[in-house]
């Protein structure tokens, strides 16, 4: 009996306390839909990789709420032969339904200079089976330049 | 008979599983006293105390500045900044349990001396536990108007 009993106490020690299943990688395949849409201008097509109540916290403007303001949103300041837009992913933590994403980006002319650079946070959801982007922050890494780009500042 | 030798034992794995599952446990608050502790050493101007609140990898993402990483820059930055100088106020602030973290946005608003208006913008935390304590482990913000 006090061996079974003994056996019985180990397992509730190595897994009595419900073990987090391993983290599901980033959902990269979605981050890279989103570079892809935004360079073909495609507003609506980037503002349904985010949630329905997604914010975009951008800099030297208020938040904007929901995918509908998010499309304007891009549509205004990604328009059709604007500058290039390129970004990297720095780091990547998956718990559960929520994932987060920093990363730094870079606006050029197209196939010309850097303009200008800058860094972004991401809260990434799960919602209904599909990763979504639901916060998305961004600002520069230096005052704005003399001419000013940032009319066409990425999201 | 048998009844009375299990109790114990039956009584022993509850409390090993319990104990078990201790250590991985996140509270289902947010830790809002750290948070609040971090308040208090900004507006009295505690740039030291602020650096203590950042985990040991943390990074801070200001606006139109390149990310500080690491406890020394970070507290550089906080002595620069002159946090005493600001009357900092949090609003709207909302919080998300992501796993073993916890996220946190909101707005805030930043009195400057000889400025009628506060200054308003938005930022958002990540926070971490370090051993017992829960510590910033990103954190960036930005304004809702141009500064320049």
């Amino acid at each position: 009996m006090s061996r079974a009993a003994g056996i019985l106490v180990s397992v509730v020690l190595a897994a009595g306390c419900t073990q987090s299943p391993a983290p599901e990688p980033f959902p990269q395949d979605v981050a890279d839909t989103w570079i892809e849409r935004y360079a073909a201008n495609d507003a609506a097509g980037v503002a349904a990789l985010y949630t329905e109540d997604a914010q975009l916290l951008p800099p030297d403007m208020e938040v904007i709420s929901g995918r509908a303001a998010i499309q304007e949103f891009v549509a205004n300041t990604n328009p059709p032969g604007g500058p290039q837009f390129e970004i990297a992913t720095i780091e990547t933590l998956v718990f559960g339904d929520y994932a987060h994403r920093q990363g730094s980006f870079t606006i050029r002319d197209p196939g010309g200079p850097v303009l200008e650079s800058g860094k972004f946070i991401e809260l990434w959801k799960k919602s209904d089976g599909k990763w979504l982007i639901h916060r998305d922050m961004w600002s520069f890494n230096a005052p704005p330049p003399e001419t000013d780009t940032r009319s066409d500042e990425p999201s | 008979m048998n009844r009375i030798h299990l109790a114990p034992w039956i009584a022993l794995i509850l409390l090993a599983g319990l104990a078990g599952c201790e250590s991985a446990k996140v509270p289902e608050a947010f830790p809002q006293a750290a948070a609040d502790g971090w308040l208090a050493a900004f507006n009295s101007g505690d740039a030291e105390g602020l650096a203590l609140m950042y985990s040991p990898e943390a990074e801070i993402l200001p606006p139109d500045q390149p990310i500080v990483s690491g406890y020394e820059p970070i507290r550089e930055f906080w002595m620069t900044f002159n946090p005493g100088n600001v009357r900092l106020e949090t609003s709207e602030v909302e919080t998300m349990k992501v796993g073993d973290y916890w996220y946190r946005e909101g707005t805030y608003s930043r009195l400057y001396p000889n400025e009628g208006e506060p200054r308003v913008g938005k930022f958002i935390e990540l926070w971490t536990r370090v051993d017992s304590a829960w510590l910033i482990h990103r954190h960036m913000w930005s304004p809702n108007a141009p500064s320049y």
